[in-house]
């Protein structure tokens, strides 16, 4: 931080928000190295679990390692891992930034990441060995939650804090879908481990409960943390405001209001009362309505921006594409809750759905937001583009043939177990989709073995650093950004 | 484009707008909405108008036809819970001899055996007797009440002093449909093959003979 | 009030507001649900889970075979889960109320358990299946669950639980045997079936006849008790 403090001498030029991505850079490098790891090990477990669907004869002897537990470990590590670890740094950053707060405290922040990755820690190698609740997307021992919990309000209330005392006098929309990720993820996870684990309801409320989450947990932590990120990022990069920038708060409390309802379309022809299911459906084609909304800001901001920055702009590609599979991601849960009575809820399809979110919503925003605020970060340039661009190419080539493969093959599955195919046949044309599912999954992970080893290069790299510290600071991070255009 | 730099750093991602102008520019977006041209419509409020009331009236057409009556206990929403609970609650015949058949393995199996065909000079036979065979009322009747020996069945006298006890009394309390299902058994069981016995019936020979207190004789119980 | 604070509010009752009306009414409505006493029976339905399935249950959490396996019939025109014979009707809420953790699946990489205590075959083979899928089910892609069984020497009378020699490979001298885990959790599988059909689910949940169907000969016993 000295080198930093000394750039920041009354002659030296002030970047802009410097002070404010000062105050977290500790905090967002540590939460990004973790949530990084996580993302290594996540992607080797669901490796491993891609093969074993398709080859059941893989690594069967180690009974830690069997699908059931190996799936759901993959599971864990990448939502909470990955992605409550990446969201919480970016979000830390963000605020930080649009609220220009400089906050005391990053040590705390530190502390509670590191609870935080204690608690997951201890969580995935306990589905691991075995103390896995098979409930989908709440898999980790109940013990550790209220752990998981202090630590994550520990970060959250800091993040608040910066809103609080930040002088900035206008809140921008990326700050209202951070309130509400910020918000909602402990609201849904508290409530549904108290209702599952700690007093349980009765019969088949468990699987409405779980359903609540599951949906909530990607429609109301995930979705808004990579909203968030492109709100900002896209008038950043552009230097155009949002277009239609009027209704983004109809889409905005719309897909509030809709969102924590849609999960009981989760469990269509599932035995839950037909009202509830019914309910479900009804919330998953509401949200059409902000979707619309949505897509309207972000596609219009993009299109009056100019094609030809996408281009060049290798965040403004991973952002783009995150906001093509939101749009995505909403449509085919609206087109699934009308799937009453057919399989389509109980085939690869539905999961794919989920992973459109997880990774194609989430993830490509976060890695677009960590290729812009790590220069700004750390003062360095990335060392390499061509590593930033291979990423891209690894994660959108990976994932959008499992995504097709996993999509196309769950079609299939659902009409054949609804026509009554015999189960055998259907296992065997399920096959090739698995295994081209296993060969994406094979592309992402060298994708982030490619972003893994950038990113260790650029933060802690010493020759990097050795010869970043003999040249001057990028004149970029040091200019003062220009105006955004008024006209839109 | 005036605003990015004419040289392109894909590893430093230049910033095209300060985060202060972002706020300041959007926050005045946001209080004064863009008004349409004199004469001219702001076709994309109307638009989201009409697509927003489009899907209402959908989902609303589709709860009705979905809710299940709002009933906990309606797990298929395309039926018509009023319609299905206009229904009653039907058993076939085939469903009440099962029944019947669980109820006489645990009560009446002990006496009149697993074959019907009772005990000699101690326990009447069912199979092919005329009492189980004959009157729908007189056979509802022992059943409820209890017959006292002596009796004939199937020209054989009984004169023990056995009793069939009454099964609408304790420890029994037989329901109506209980006796109904156990008779409709034993009608079609043993090689008998008579009609069921509908609950119906026994409620009303219940009410008829409500007032009846010991068990029936032979002579009380006319055959016909 | 500043913005910040209308949107926490805000975001605070949407939430409520889903809570309540997805999970508290249906806590307060059929999470209440009883078991069903049967008069003609003389017993409640759901069975009381026996100890020794409630614990297969929880190898079944713990191995994580909801992945891949649900346990929810489904009725419904397009599904074929009937006539798969997964069971003899939909699954209804009732049936789940005895169970310590629901899990009814979201993915149908297997069939469905629901009712596999029906189907199942005798324990031996159901041992032979999860030690070698493959032996009993040629294409299987179920893992094998050979960590469920212990290779030991035969000391005095073999095991009767043990596989069968002809079909595993074994030394000689030695024997498969299952090992606790795996008793329990061929318990409750063999013990998975929902037999009892709830009158007052069934008077909801059967469409009514088409005019002009014959009805066959019914009566109408008294309604069933709240």
């Amino acid at each position: 931080m000295s080198a930093y403090q000394q750039q920041l001498s009354p002659a030296a030029p002030v970047a802009e928000s410097g002070p404010a991505d000062a105050a977290v850079r500790w905090p967002v490098l540590f939460l990004l190295a973790s949530s990084i790891l996580w993302l290594l090990a996540g992607s080797v477990l669901a490796l491993i679990a891609a093969i074993k669907l398709h080859t059941p004869g893989f690594l069967a002897d180690c009974e830690f390692l069997t699908y059931g537990r190996v799936h759901p470990a993959a599971l864990n590590a990448f939502a909470y891992g990955w992605g409550v670890n990446a969201g919480l740094a970016v979000a830390l950053w963000l605020m930080a930034r649009l609220s220009r707060a400089t906050l005391p405290g990053g040590g705390l922040l530190i502390v509670a990441g590191a609870f935080w990755n204690l608690g997951v820690k201890l969580g995935v190698l306990g589905i691991l060995a075995g103390w896995s609740t098979s409930v989908p997307w709440l898999e980790m021992p109940h013990q550790v939650v209220p752990l998981l919990l202090v630590a994550y309000a520990l970060a959250a209330a800091w993040v608040v804090g910066a809103l609080r005392h930040g002088s900035s006098p206008r809140l921008y929309v990326s700050q209202w879908w951070l309130l509400v990720a910020l918000f909602s993820f402990p609201w849904l996870w508290a409530t549904a481990e108290a209702m599952l684990f700690f007093g349980p309801v009765r019969g088949t409320v468990q699987a409405i409960v779980a359903a609540w989450f599951a949906h909530g947990f990607l429609l109301l932590w995930f979705t808004p943390v990579a909203l968030a990120i492109m709100y900002y990022l896209l008038p950043k990069l552009l230097g155009k405001p949002i277009r239609a920038y009027h209704l983004a708060s109809f889409g905005f409390w719309a897909y509030v209001a809709c969102a924590g309802w849609a999960g009981a379309s989760r469990l269509l022809g599932a035995p839950v009362p037909a009202w509830t299911q019914a309910a479900g459906t009804v919330a998953s084609l509401m949200l059409l309505a902000p979707l619309g909304v949505i897509a309207v800001n972000l596609f219009g901001t993009l299109f009056n921006g100019g094609m030809a920055a996408l281009a060049r702009s290798n965040v403004l590609r991973f952002v783009g594409m995150a906001a093509l599979f939101f749009v995505l991601a909403l449509l085919r849960y609206a087109m699934m809750s009308l799937g009453a009575g057919t399989a389509i809820q109980l085939s690869w399809f539905a999961a794919a759905s989920d992973y459109v979110v997880l990774y194609g919503v989430f993830s490509f925003a976060v890695f677009g937001a960590v290729y812009y605020l790590m220069p700004r970060l750390v003062r360095r340039a990335w060392p390499y583009a061509s590593l930033i661009h291979a990423h891209f190419v690894c994660s959108a080539l990976g994932f959008i043939l499992a995504g097709v493969a996993l999509s196309l093959g769950g079609l299939k599955q659902a009409a054949e177990l609804s026509r009554g195919v015999p189960f055998a046949e259907v296992t065997a044309h399920t096959m090739p989709a698995l295994q081209l599912a296993t060969v994406g999954g094979l592309i992402l992970l060298v994708g982030h073995l490619v972003f893994a080893f950038h990113f260790v290069k650029l933060a802690f790299c010493p020759c990097v650093r050795a010869r970043a510290a003999a040249a001057p600071v990028p004149a970029e991070l040091l200019r003062t950004a220009p105006e955004l255009e008024a006209a839109s | 484009m005036s605003s990015i730099p004419s040289h392109y750093d894909p590893c430093l991602e230049p910033a095209a707008a300060s985060d202060d102008s972002i706020q300041r520019v959007h926050g005045r977006l946001l209080s004064d909405k863009p008004q349409p041209e004199p004469g001219g419509f702001a076709y994309g409020p109307l638009m989201l108008l009409g697509f927003m009331s489009g899907l209402i009236l959908f989902c609303c057409i589709y709860l009705v036809h979905n809710r299940g009556g709002f009933d906990p206990l309606v797990y298929n929403g395309h039926i018509d819970p009023k319609a299905a609970s206009g229904l009653p609650v039907e058993l076939t015949v085939p469903e009440m001899i099962a029944k019947g058949q669980s109820l006489y393995s645990v009560t009446c199996i002990q006496c009149h055996g697993a074959a019907g065909l009772g005990q000699p000079g101690a326990f009447p036979p069912l199979a092919g007797s005329d009492w189980v065979n004959g009157s729908e009322e007189r056979v509802v009747r022992v059943v409820l009440h209890g017959l006292k020996d002596p009796i004939t069945v199937k020209g054989e006298q009984f004169t023990s002093s056995n009793k069939m006890p009454a099964l609408a009394n304790p420890p029994y309390t037989y329901k109506d449909t209980q006796i109904s299902y156990v008779l409709t058994y034993v009608r079609q069981a043993f090689g008998n093959t008579s009609g069921p016995i509908m609950p119906a019936k026994v409620t009303e020979i219940r009410a008829a003979s409500a007032d009846r207190k010991s068990e029936w004789t032979q002579a009380e119980l006319p055959a016909n | 009030m500043n913005r910040a604070t209308v949107i926490f509010f805000g975001a605070f009752f949407a939430l409520t507001l889903s809570w309540a009306g997805l999970l508290l009414s249906n806590v307060r409505s059929y999470g209440v649900l009883a078991p069903y006493f049967d008069d003609t029976e003389n017993k409640a339905y759901p069975s009381q889970v026996p100890g020794l399935a409630a614990r297969g249950a929880q190898v079944y959490a713990d191995l994580g075979c909801a992945y891949c396996h649900t346990q929810q019939v489904r009725g419904g025109e397009p599904s074929a889960d009937l006539a798969r014979k997964w069971g003899g009707r939909e699954s209804y809420g009732r049936d789940y109320i005895r169970e310590e953790r629901v899990l009814l699946g979201d993915l149908r990489v297997g069939p469905d358990l629901r009712n596999f205590g029906v189907r199942a075959p005798a324990a031996a083979e159901l041992y032979l299946h999860l030690y070698s899928p493959t032996t009993v089910v040629p294409g299987s892609t179920m893992p094998a669950h050979r960590f469920l069984f212990a290779t030991r020497q035969i000391a005095g009378q073999p095991s009767p639980f043990a596989l069968d020699r002809a079909k595993v490979a074994v030394p000689a001298g030695s024997e498969v045997v299952p090992t606790e885990r795996a008793q329990v959790l061929v318990a409750y599988l063999m013990g998975l079936h929902d037999g009892y059909d709830y009158p007052e689910e069934k008077q909801k949940n059967t469409p009514p006849k088409k005019a002009g169907e014959k009805k066959p000969e019914t009566h109408t016993p008294e309604a069933p008790k709240k």
